[in-house]
Protein backbone atom coordinates (compact mmCIF):
# COMPACT_ATOMS: atom_id res chain seq x y z
CA UNK A 1 0.00 0.00 0.00
CA UNK A 2 1.29 3.70 -1.13
CA UNK A 3 2.31 5.52 1.81
CA UNK A 4 0.03 8.39 0.81
CA UNK A 5 -3.34 5.83 0.85
CA UNK A 6 -1.33 4.22 4.10
CA UNK A 7 -1.84 7.44 5.80
CA UNK A 8 -5.82 8.96 4.62
CA UNK A 9 -6.57 5.31 5.30
CA UNK A 10 -5.00 5.79 9.55
CA UNK A 11 -6.92 9.17 9.14
CA UNK A 12 -10.50 7.94 8.36
CA UNK A 13 -10.05 5.03 10.57
CA UNK A 14 -9.19 7.59 13.41
CA UNK A 15 -11.84 10.36 12.28
CA UNK A 16 -14.66 6.97 12.51
CA UNK A 17 -13.46 5.83 16.05
CA UNK A 18 -13.59 9.25 17.59
CA UNK A 19 -17.43 10.00 15.77
CA UNK A 20 -18.03 6.54 16.77
CA UNK A 21 -17.30 7.12 20.76
CA UNK A 22 -19.73 10.39 20.26
CA UNK A 23 -22.41 8.46 18.62
CA UNK A 24 -22.15 5.72 21.48
CA UNK A 25 -21.82 8.63 24.38
CA UNK A 26 -24.89 10.09 22.81
CA UNK A 27 -27.15 6.10 23.11
CA UNK A 28 -26.24 6.53 27.30
CA UNK A 29 -27.15 10.06 27.21
CA UNK A 30 -30.44 8.83 25.60
CA UNK A 31 -31.21 5.38 27.69
CA UNK A 32 -29.65 7.22 31.21
CA UNK A 33 -31.44 10.55 31.16
CA UNK A 34 -31.43 12.79 34.21
CA UNK A 35 -34.90 13.17 36.06
CA UNK A 36 -34.81 17.06 35.10
CA UNK A 37 -33.91 15.99 31.60
CA UNK A 38 -36.78 14.09 31.37
CA UNK A 39 -39.55 16.51 32.69
CA UNK A 40 -37.52 19.25 30.11
CA UNK A 41 -37.97 16.85 27.27
CA UNK A 42 -41.45 16.85 27.41
CA UNK A 43 -41.38 20.74 26.30
CA UNK A 44 -38.39 20.39 23.90
CA UNK A 45 -38.12 16.63 22.46
CA UNK A 46 -34.29 17.10 23.46
CA UNK A 47 -33.87 13.63 24.07
CA UNK A 48 -35.05 12.42 20.90
CA UNK A 49 -32.85 14.91 18.92
CA UNK A 50 -29.68 12.79 20.95
CA UNK A 51 -31.11 9.43 19.52
CA UNK A 52 -30.96 11.05 16.62
CA UNK A 53 -27.39 12.41 16.42
CA UNK A 54 -26.11 8.96 18.26
CA UNK A 55 -27.28 7.22 14.92
CA UNK A 56 -26.30 9.77 12.60
CA UNK A 57 -22.56 9.61 14.62
CA UNK A 58 -22.69 5.60 14.10
CA UNK A 59 -23.53 6.03 10.72
CA UNK A 60 -21.43 8.58 10.07
CA UNK A 61 -18.83 6.44 11.75
CA UNK A 62 -19.38 3.36 9.74
CA UNK A 63 -19.82 5.05 5.94
CA UNK A 64 -15.80 5.94 5.32
CA UNK A 65 -15.32 2.35 6.34
CA UNK A 66 -17.71 0.68 3.92
CA UNK A 67 -16.85 3.19 1.04
CA UNK A 68 -12.90 2.19 1.70
CA UNK A 69 -13.54 -2.02 2.59
CA UNK A 70 -10.90 -3.17 0.18
CA UNK A 71 -13.07 -6.11 -2.45
CA UNK A 72 -12.02 -9.64 -1.48
CA UNK A 73 -9.01 -10.84 -3.22
CA UNK A 74 -9.18 -13.00 -6.22
CA UNK A 75 -7.30 -15.79 -5.96
CA UNK A 76 -4.40 -16.49 -8.29
CA UNK A 77 -5.02 -19.01 -11.28
CA UNK A 78 -3.04 -21.00 -13.09
CA UNK A 79 -3.27 -22.89 -16.33
CA UNK A 80 -2.65 -26.85 -16.76
CA UNK A 81 -2.15 -29.42 -19.52
CA UNK A 82 -3.65 -32.74 -19.00
CA UNK A 83 -2.01 -35.56 -21.10
CA UNK A 84 -3.80 -38.52 -21.89
CA UNK A 85 -3.34 -41.63 -23.57
CA UNK A 86 -5.74 -43.48 -26.09
CA UNK A 87 -4.71 -46.74 -25.07
CA UNK A 88 -3.94 -47.13 -21.53
CA UNK A 89 -4.50 -45.21 -17.60
CA UNK A 90 -1.83 -42.63 -18.21
CA UNK A 91 -2.44 -39.28 -17.34
CA UNK A 92 -0.39 -36.55 -16.53
CA UNK A 93 -0.90 -33.12 -15.15
CA UNK A 94 1.20 -30.40 -15.88
CA UNK A 95 1.81 -26.86 -16.32
CA UNK A 96 0.85 -25.32 -19.47
CA UNK A 97 3.63 -24.48 -22.05
CA UNK A 98 2.83 -22.26 -25.49
CA UNK A 99 2.21 -24.38 -28.32
CA UNK A 100 -0.18 -26.62 -26.09
CA UNK A 101 -3.81 -27.09 -27.45
CA UNK A 102 -6.25 -29.35 -27.09
CA UNK A 103 -6.37 -32.99 -29.07
CA UNK A 104 -2.70 -31.65 -29.87
CA UNK A 105 -1.12 -35.40 -30.86
CA UNK A 106 2.22 -35.71 -28.25
CA UNK A 107 3.53 -38.95 -29.52
CA UNK A 108 3.48 -42.20 -28.38
CA UNK A 109 2.99 -43.62 -25.15
CA UNK A 110 6.67 -44.98 -23.29
CA UNK A 111 4.22 -48.01 -22.15
CA UNK A 112 1.37 -49.11 -24.52
CA UNK A 113 3.20 -47.17 -27.36
CA UNK A 114 -0.25 -45.92 -27.88
CA UNK A 115 -0.66 -42.28 -29.11
CA UNK A 116 -0.65 -39.47 -26.02
CA UNK A 117 -2.91 -36.79 -26.54
CA UNK A 118 -3.99 -33.37 -25.06
CA UNK A 119 -7.40 -34.20 -23.43
CA UNK A 120 -7.95 -30.64 -21.35
CA UNK A 121 -6.39 -27.22 -20.93
CA UNK A 122 -8.35 -25.47 -18.42
CA UNK A 123 -7.28 -22.74 -15.36
CA UNK A 124 -7.51 -24.05 -11.55
CA UNK A 125 -6.55 -22.07 -8.18
CA UNK A 126 -2.78 -22.39 -7.46
CA UNK A 127 -3.73 -23.58 -4.07
CA UNK A 128 -5.96 -26.60 -5.85
CA UNK A 129 -2.83 -27.50 -8.36
CA UNK A 130 -1.27 -29.58 -5.55
CA UNK A 131 -4.12 -31.45 -5.23
CA UNK A 132 -4.88 -34.71 -6.65
CA UNK A 133 -7.31 -33.82 -9.60
CA UNK A 134 -10.54 -35.28 -10.38
CA UNK A 135 -10.27 -37.60 -13.66
CA UNK A 136 -11.55 -35.61 -16.56
CA UNK B 1 -13.24 15.46 -5.03
CA UNK B 2 -12.98 12.02 -4.01
CA UNK B 3 -15.32 10.48 -6.72
CA UNK B 4 -12.75 12.66 -8.79
CA UNK B 5 -9.46 11.01 -7.14
CA UNK B 6 -11.11 7.67 -7.48
CA UNK B 7 -11.74 8.18 -11.48
CA UNK B 8 -8.28 9.74 -11.48
CA UNK B 9 -6.72 6.24 -10.37
CA UNK B 10 -8.73 4.16 -12.50
CA UNK B 11 -7.40 6.71 -15.57
CA UNK B 12 -4.04 5.97 -14.93
CA UNK B 13 -4.49 2.41 -14.15
CA UNK B 14 -6.13 1.87 -17.84
CA UNK B 15 -3.44 3.70 -19.28
CA UNK B 16 -0.99 1.66 -17.71
CA UNK B 17 -2.78 -1.43 -19.07
CA UNK B 18 -3.34 -0.49 -22.66
CA UNK B 19 0.37 0.52 -22.41
CA UNK B 20 1.24 -3.10 -21.42
CA UNK B 21 -1.61 -4.73 -24.28
CA UNK B 22 0.44 -2.56 -26.82
CA UNK B 23 4.05 -3.64 -25.11
CA UNK B 24 2.45 -7.70 -25.04
CA UNK B 25 1.61 -6.98 -28.63
CA UNK B 26 5.04 -5.65 -29.91
CA UNK B 27 6.80 -8.47 -27.91
CA UNK B 28 5.11 -10.95 -29.35
CA UNK B 29 5.65 -9.88 -33.11
CA UNK B 30 8.94 -9.57 -32.30
CA UNK B 31 9.50 -13.46 -30.74
CA UNK B 32 6.89 -15.03 -33.70
CA UNK B 33 7.53 -12.61 -36.25
CA UNK B 34 11.00 -12.07 -37.15
CA UNK B 35 9.99 -8.36 -38.27
CA UNK B 36 13.15 -6.83 -40.40
CA UNK B 37 11.93 -3.38 -39.11
CA UNK B 38 10.81 -2.42 -35.70
CA UNK B 39 7.26 -2.41 -35.39
CA UNK B 40 6.18 0.07 -32.94
CA UNK B 41 5.25 2.83 -35.16
CA UNK B 42 3.16 0.50 -36.87
CA UNK B 43 1.43 -0.67 -33.72
CA UNK B 44 1.09 2.35 -32.78
CA UNK B 45 -0.61 4.14 -35.78
CA UNK B 46 -3.40 1.03 -35.64
CA UNK B 47 -4.00 1.08 -32.00
CA UNK B 48 -6.90 3.50 -32.40
CA UNK B 49 -7.76 1.55 -35.68
CA UNK B 50 -11.58 2.58 -35.60
CA UNK B 51 -14.93 0.95 -37.91
CA UNK B 52 -17.31 3.70 -38.93
CA UNK B 53 -20.96 1.52 -38.82
CA UNK B 54 -22.72 2.06 -41.47
CA UNK B 55 -25.98 3.94 -41.06
CA UNK B 56 -29.06 2.52 -39.90
CA UNK B 57 -31.77 5.39 -40.76
CA UNK B 58 -32.72 3.17 -44.33
CA UNK B 59 -31.84 0.00 -42.85
CA UNK B 60 -32.96 -1.92 -45.79
CA UNK B 61 -29.40 -3.85 -46.42
CA UNK B 62 -27.31 -3.05 -43.15
CA UNK B 63 -26.28 -6.53 -42.78
CA UNK B 64 -24.52 -6.53 -46.12
CA UNK B 65 -22.84 -3.48 -45.88
CA UNK B 66 -21.81 -4.19 -42.38
CA UNK B 67 -20.54 -7.44 -43.30
CA UNK B 68 -18.62 -5.82 -46.25
CA UNK B 69 -17.15 -3.10 -43.84
CA UNK B 70 -15.76 -6.26 -41.03
CA UNK B 71 -14.15 -8.18 -44.10
CA UNK B 72 -13.13 -4.92 -44.89
CA UNK B 73 -11.35 -4.02 -41.81
CA UNK B 74 -10.43 -8.04 -41.61
CA UNK B 75 -8.90 -7.94 -44.32
CA UNK B 76 -6.46 -4.54 -43.55
CA UNK B 77 -5.82 -5.94 -39.81
CA UNK B 78 -4.56 -9.38 -41.74
CA UNK B 79 -2.28 -7.48 -44.42
CA UNK B 80 -0.79 -5.83 -41.04
CA UNK B 81 0.01 -8.51 -39.19
CA UNK B 82 1.48 -10.34 -42.30
CA UNK B 83 3.92 -6.95 -43.12
CA UNK B 84 4.56 -6.64 -38.92
CA UNK B 85 5.25 -11.00 -38.94
CA UNK B 86 6.54 -12.40 -41.79
CA UNK B 87 7.87 -15.07 -39.99
CA UNK B 88 4.72 -16.07 -37.90
CA UNK B 89 2.91 -19.16 -39.36
CA UNK B 90 -1.26 -18.60 -39.72
CA UNK B 91 -2.28 -19.48 -36.43
CA UNK B 92 0.32 -17.37 -34.70
CA UNK B 93 -0.67 -14.69 -36.75
CA UNK B 94 -4.26 -14.86 -35.65
CA UNK B 95 -3.09 -15.42 -32.08
CA UNK B 96 -1.02 -11.68 -33.19
CA UNK B 97 -4.34 -10.34 -34.31
CA UNK B 98 -6.53 -11.00 -31.19
CA UNK B 99 -4.07 -9.86 -28.79
CA UNK B 100 -3.82 -6.44 -31.04
CA UNK B 101 -7.87 -6.35 -30.81
CA UNK B 102 -7.04 -6.67 -26.85
CA UNK B 103 -5.00 -3.56 -26.62
CA UNK B 104 -7.16 -1.96 -28.91
CA UNK B 105 -10.00 -2.94 -26.60
CA UNK B 106 -7.99 -1.77 -23.60
CA UNK B 107 -7.08 1.89 -25.37
CA UNK B 108 -10.61 2.28 -26.38
CA UNK B 109 -11.85 2.42 -22.62
CA UNK B 110 -9.04 4.64 -21.72
CA UNK B 111 -9.96 6.78 -24.35
CA UNK B 112 -13.84 6.84 -22.97
CA UNK B 113 -13.23 7.45 -19.49
CA UNK B 114 -10.84 9.56 -19.47
CA UNK B 115 -12.83 11.53 -22.25
CA UNK B 116 -16.04 11.91 -19.73
CA UNK B 117 -14.32 12.49 -16.73
CA UNK B 118 -12.60 15.55 -18.92
CA UNK B 119 -15.60 16.87 -19.90
CA UNK B 120 -17.25 16.76 -16.52
CA UNK B 121 -14.66 18.69 -15.32
CA UNK B 122 -14.64 21.03 -17.92
CA UNK B 123 -18.50 21.78 -17.68
CA UNK B 124 -18.25 21.29 -13.77
CA UNK B 125 -20.90 18.90 -14.56
CA UNK B 126 -21.30 16.92 -11.05
CA UNK B 127 -23.73 14.42 -12.48
CA UNK B 128 -21.66 13.14 -15.22
CA UNK B 129 -18.69 12.71 -12.94
CA UNK B 130 -21.17 10.58 -10.68
CA UNK B 131 -22.03 8.69 -13.52
CA UNK B 132 -18.45 7.44 -14.53
CA UNK B 133 -17.86 6.92 -10.97
CA UNK B 134 -20.93 5.16 -11.00
CA UNK B 135 -19.89 2.37 -13.84
CA UNK B 136 -16.65 2.52 -12.53
CA UNK B 137 -16.61 -0.84 -11.06
CA UNK B 138 -18.19 -2.06 -14.34
CA UNK B 139 -15.43 -0.70 -16.66
CA UNK B 140 -12.67 -2.09 -14.42
CA UNK B 141 -14.48 -5.13 -14.58
CA UNK B 142 -14.40 -5.40 -18.46
CA UNK B 143 -10.59 -3.74 -18.27
CA UNK B 144 -9.55 -6.48 -15.97
CA UNK B 145 -11.06 -9.56 -18.46
CA UNK B 146 -9.16 -7.66 -21.72
CA UNK B 147 -6.04 -7.59 -19.76
CA UNK B 148 -6.17 -11.08 -18.76
CA UNK B 149 -6.82 -11.52 -22.04
CA UNK B 150 -3.87 -10.48 -23.23
CA UNK B 151 -2.05 -13.18 -21.32
CA UNK B 152 -3.83 -15.87 -22.57
CA UNK B 153 -3.85 -15.01 -26.67
CA UNK B 154 -0.48 -14.01 -26.38
CA UNK B 155 0.01 -18.29 -24.86
CA UNK B 156 -2.88 -19.68 -27.23
CA UNK B 157 -4.49 -20.73 -24.21
CA UNK B 158 -7.87 -21.48 -25.09
CA UNK B 159 -10.39 -19.26 -23.50
CA UNK B 160 -14.08 -19.51 -22.26
CA UNK B 161 -15.53 -18.12 -25.03
CA UNK B 162 -14.35 -21.14 -27.16
CA UNK B 163 -16.27 -23.42 -24.79
CA UNK B 164 -18.60 -24.16 -27.98
CA UNK B 165 -15.77 -25.02 -30.32
CA UNK B 166 -14.39 -27.45 -27.93
CA UNK B 167 -17.50 -29.10 -27.65
CA UNK B 168 -17.84 -29.49 -31.31
CA UNK B 169 -14.21 -30.80 -31.15
CA UNK B 170 -15.14 -33.18 -28.36
CA UNK B 171 -18.15 -34.51 -30.78
CA UNK B 172 -15.66 -34.90 -33.54
CA UNK B 173 -13.66 -36.81 -31.46
CA UNK B 174 -16.50 -39.30 -30.10
CA UNK B 175 -17.97 -39.57 -33.78
CA UNK B 176 -15.29 -39.93 -35.87
CA UNK B 177 -12.87 -42.55 -34.04
CA UNK B 178 -11.05 -40.24 -31.82
CA UNK B 179 -10.91 -37.25 -34.18
CA UNK B 180 -9.38 -39.58 -37.20
CA UNK B 181 -12.01 -37.80 -39.65
CA UNK B 182 -11.11 -35.64 -42.82
CA UNK B 183 -11.76 -31.91 -42.18
CA UNK B 184 -12.14 -29.31 -44.90
CA UNK B 185 -12.87 -25.64 -45.04
CA UNK B 186 -16.67 -24.87 -46.00
CA UNK B 187 -16.30 -21.09 -45.45
CA UNK B 188 -14.12 -18.22 -44.48
CA UNK B 189 -12.10 -19.59 -40.94
CA UNK B 190 -14.33 -22.34 -40.45
CA UNK B 191 -13.74 -25.92 -40.81
CA UNK B 192 -16.71 -28.81 -41.51
CA UNK B 193 -16.14 -32.60 -40.35
CA UNK B 194 -18.89 -35.03 -41.67
CA UNK B 195 -19.66 -37.74 -39.25
CA UNK B 196 -21.50 -40.47 -38.44
CA UNK B 197 -23.83 -40.83 -35.08
CA UNK B 198 -25.79 -43.34 -34.29
CA UNK B 199 -27.03 -43.65 -38.13
CA UNK B 200 -26.98 -39.94 -38.44
CA UNK B 201 -24.63 -37.81 -40.87
CA UNK B 202 -23.87 -35.09 -38.63
CA UNK B 203 -22.36 -32.08 -39.83
CA UNK B 204 -19.71 -30.78 -37.38
CA UNK B 205 -19.02 -27.25 -38.07
CA UNK B 206 -16.76 -25.09 -35.90
CA UNK B 207 -13.83 -22.51 -36.67
CA UNK B 208 -10.45 -23.39 -37.74
CA UNK B 209 -8.22 -23.97 -34.34
CA UNK B 210 -6.00 -23.63 -32.77
CA UNK B 211 -5.63 -20.11 -33.87
CA UNK B 212 -7.31 -17.16 -32.24
CA UNK B 213 -10.44 -17.05 -34.99
CA UNK B 214 -13.76 -17.19 -34.58
CA UNK B 215 -15.15 -17.59 -38.05
CA UNK B 216 -17.86 -16.77 -40.26
CA UNK B 217 -20.04 -20.00 -38.58
CA UNK B 218 -23.26 -18.23 -40.61
CA UNK B 219 -21.77 -18.50 -43.55
CA UNK B 220 -21.26 -22.07 -43.27
CA UNK B 221 -24.53 -23.25 -41.91
CA UNK B 222 -26.18 -21.85 -44.95
CA UNK B 223 -23.65 -23.23 -47.71
CA UNK B 224 -24.81 -26.75 -46.18
CA UNK B 225 -28.30 -25.92 -46.08
CA UNK B 226 -27.94 -25.23 -49.49
CA UNK B 227 -25.84 -28.12 -50.55
CA UNK B 228 -28.36 -30.26 -49.26
CA UNK B 229 -31.05 -28.22 -50.66
CA UNK B 230 -32.88 -28.30 -47.52
CA UNK B 231 -32.81 -31.66 -46.14
CA UNK B 232 -31.47 -30.98 -43.10
CA UNK B 233 -33.79 -32.22 -40.21
CA UNK B 234 -32.24 -29.94 -37.48
CA UNK B 235 -29.45 -27.36 -36.68
CA UNK B 236 -27.81 -27.78 -32.97
CA UNK B 237 -25.67 -24.95 -32.24
CA UNK B 238 -23.50 -24.55 -29.19
CA UNK B 239 -22.35 -21.05 -27.72
CA UNK B 240 -21.11 -19.13 -24.18
CA UNK B 241 -23.38 -16.99 -22.81
CA UNK B 242 -23.28 -14.44 -20.14
CA UNK B 243 -24.51 -16.14 -16.68
CA UNK B 244 -26.98 -14.09 -14.74
CA UNK B 245 -25.36 -12.78 -11.03
CA UNK B 246 -25.27 -15.81 -8.45
CA UNK B 247 -25.80 -18.82 -11.24
CA UNK B 248 -22.93 -21.23 -11.83
CA UNK B 249 -20.02 -20.90 -14.13
CA UNK B 250 -20.42 -23.94 -16.42
CA UNK B 251 -24.11 -24.19 -16.42
CA UNK B 252 -25.75 -25.28 -19.46
CA UNK B 253 -29.65 -23.96 -20.69
CA UNK B 254 -31.08 -25.00 -23.65
CA UNK B 255 -33.47 -22.83 -25.62
CA UNK B 256 -34.00 -22.16 -29.52
CA UNK B 257 -32.66 -20.02 -31.91
CA UNK B 258 -29.14 -18.96 -33.61
CA UNK B 259 -27.04 -18.82 -30.28
CA UNK B 260 -24.27 -16.47 -31.95
CA UNK B 261 -23.17 -13.48 -30.80
CA UNK B 262 -21.00 -10.94 -32.49
CA UNK B 263 -22.45 -7.91 -34.49
CA UNK B 264 -25.50 -10.09 -35.91
CA UNK B 265 -24.43 -10.55 -39.54
CA UNK B 266 -23.89 -14.38 -39.06
CA UNK B 267 -27.17 -14.68 -36.93
CA UNK B 268 -29.23 -12.96 -39.57
CA UNK B 269 -27.64 -14.90 -42.02
CA UNK B 270 -28.28 -18.41 -40.30
CA UNK B 271 -31.88 -16.96 -39.33
CA UNK B 272 -33.18 -16.02 -42.65
CA UNK B 273 -31.71 -19.34 -44.22
CA UNK B 274 -33.90 -21.22 -41.43
CA UNK B 275 -36.49 -19.52 -41.72
CA UNK B 276 -36.62 -19.58 -45.60
CA UNK B 277 -36.10 -23.63 -45.18
CA UNK B 278 -38.15 -24.04 -41.75
CA UNK B 279 -35.17 -25.73 -40.33
CA UNK B 280 -35.89 -26.10 -36.11
CA UNK B 281 -32.97 -24.71 -34.86
CA UNK B 282 -31.82 -25.86 -31.13
CA UNK B 283 -29.58 -24.02 -28.74
CA UNK B 284 -27.16 -25.01 -25.98
CA UNK B 285 -25.59 -22.57 -24.24
CA UNK B 286 -22.85 -22.80 -21.56
CA UNK B 287 -23.20 -19.89 -18.97
CA UNK B 288 -20.37 -17.87 -17.61
CA UNK B 289 -19.37 -14.37 -16.77
CA UNK B 290 -18.13 -11.53 -19.23
CA UNK B 291 -14.30 -12.40 -17.52
CA UNK B 292 -14.64 -15.80 -17.72
CA UNK B 293 -15.67 -15.69 -21.23
CA UNK B 294 -12.30 -13.41 -22.13
CA UNK B 295 -9.85 -15.06 -19.75
CA UNK B 296 -8.31 -18.90 -19.82
CA UNK B 297 -10.78 -21.55 -19.76
CA UNK B 298 -11.57 -22.35 -16.11
CA UNK B 299 -12.07 -26.23 -14.87
CA UNK B 300 -15.83 -25.64 -14.51
CA UNK B 301 -16.54 -24.48 -17.89
CA UNK B 302 -14.50 -27.51 -19.74
CA UNK B 303 -16.63 -29.47 -17.41
CA UNK B 304 -19.12 -28.02 -18.75
CA UNK B 305 -18.45 -28.32 -22.15
CA UNK B 306 -18.37 -32.44 -21.08
CA UNK B 307 -22.05 -32.04 -20.20
CA UNK B 308 -23.02 -29.93 -23.12
CA UNK B 309 -21.71 -32.82 -25.60
CA UNK B 310 -23.90 -35.05 -23.66
CA UNK B 311 -27.15 -32.66 -24.02
CA UNK B 312 -26.23 -32.46 -28.23
CA UNK B 313 -26.52 -36.40 -28.38
CA UNK B 314 -29.37 -36.59 -26.13
CA UNK B 315 -30.82 -33.86 -28.81
CA UNK B 316 -29.69 -35.99 -32.09
CA UNK B 317 -31.21 -38.95 -30.49
CA UNK B 318 -34.82 -36.97 -29.19
CA UNK B 319 -35.27 -35.18 -32.06
CA UNK B 320 -34.22 -36.91 -35.29
CA UNK B 321 -34.28 -40.19 -37.04
CA UNK B 322 -31.82 -42.57 -38.17
CA UNK B 323 -30.78 -41.19 -41.87
CA UNK B 324 -31.10 -37.91 -41.02
CA UNK B 325 -28.66 -35.07 -41.59
CA UNK B 326 -27.79 -32.54 -38.56
CA UNK B 327 -25.71 -29.67 -38.40
CA UNK B 328 -23.82 -28.91 -35.06
CA UNK B 329 -22.16 -25.52 -34.75
CA UNK B 330 -20.08 -24.83 -32.08
CA UNK B 331 -18.97 -21.03 -31.66
CA UNK B 332 -16.97 -19.39 -30.31
CA UNK B 333 -12.54 -17.97 -30.60
CA UNK B 334 -11.14 -21.10 -30.95
CA UNK B 335 -7.84 -20.69 -29.83
CA UNK B 336 -6.00 -23.38 -28.48
CA UNK B 337 -8.06 -25.67 -29.44
CA UNK B 338 -7.38 -27.97 -31.99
Amino acid sequence: MPQKRRISTLILIVFSIIVAALGVYMLYLYVHPSFDELFLDLFTGIRNQRLFYALFALLLAIYPLILFSRPKPVPERKTVTVVKCKGCDYREVRDFQKGDYVFKKMGSCSSCGSEKYVSAIYSVPVSRVEEKEEEF
Amino acid sequence: MQYLSQIREVISQLEKWSDEGKNVTIKMIRELGKPEKDPTPLVEDYMEFVLIEPVERDPSGVFKRLEHLLDVRKSRFDDLVARLAPAADRDQRANIAMTFEAAMALRQLFLVVRHFYYLGKETNNYAMIVSIQVALSLIMKYANAYYKALKAFSEGQPIGDGVGALVASILRSEFSNNGDAETSEIAEDVSLTPTVFEDRNVMIVRATGPGARVGKPGEAIVNLIKESDGNVARVIMIDAGLKFEGEKTGKIVEGVGAAIGGPGVEKFKIEQEVTNRRVPVDAVIIKMSIEDALTPMRKEIFDGARKAAERVKNIIRERTKAGDTVIVAGIGNCIGIG
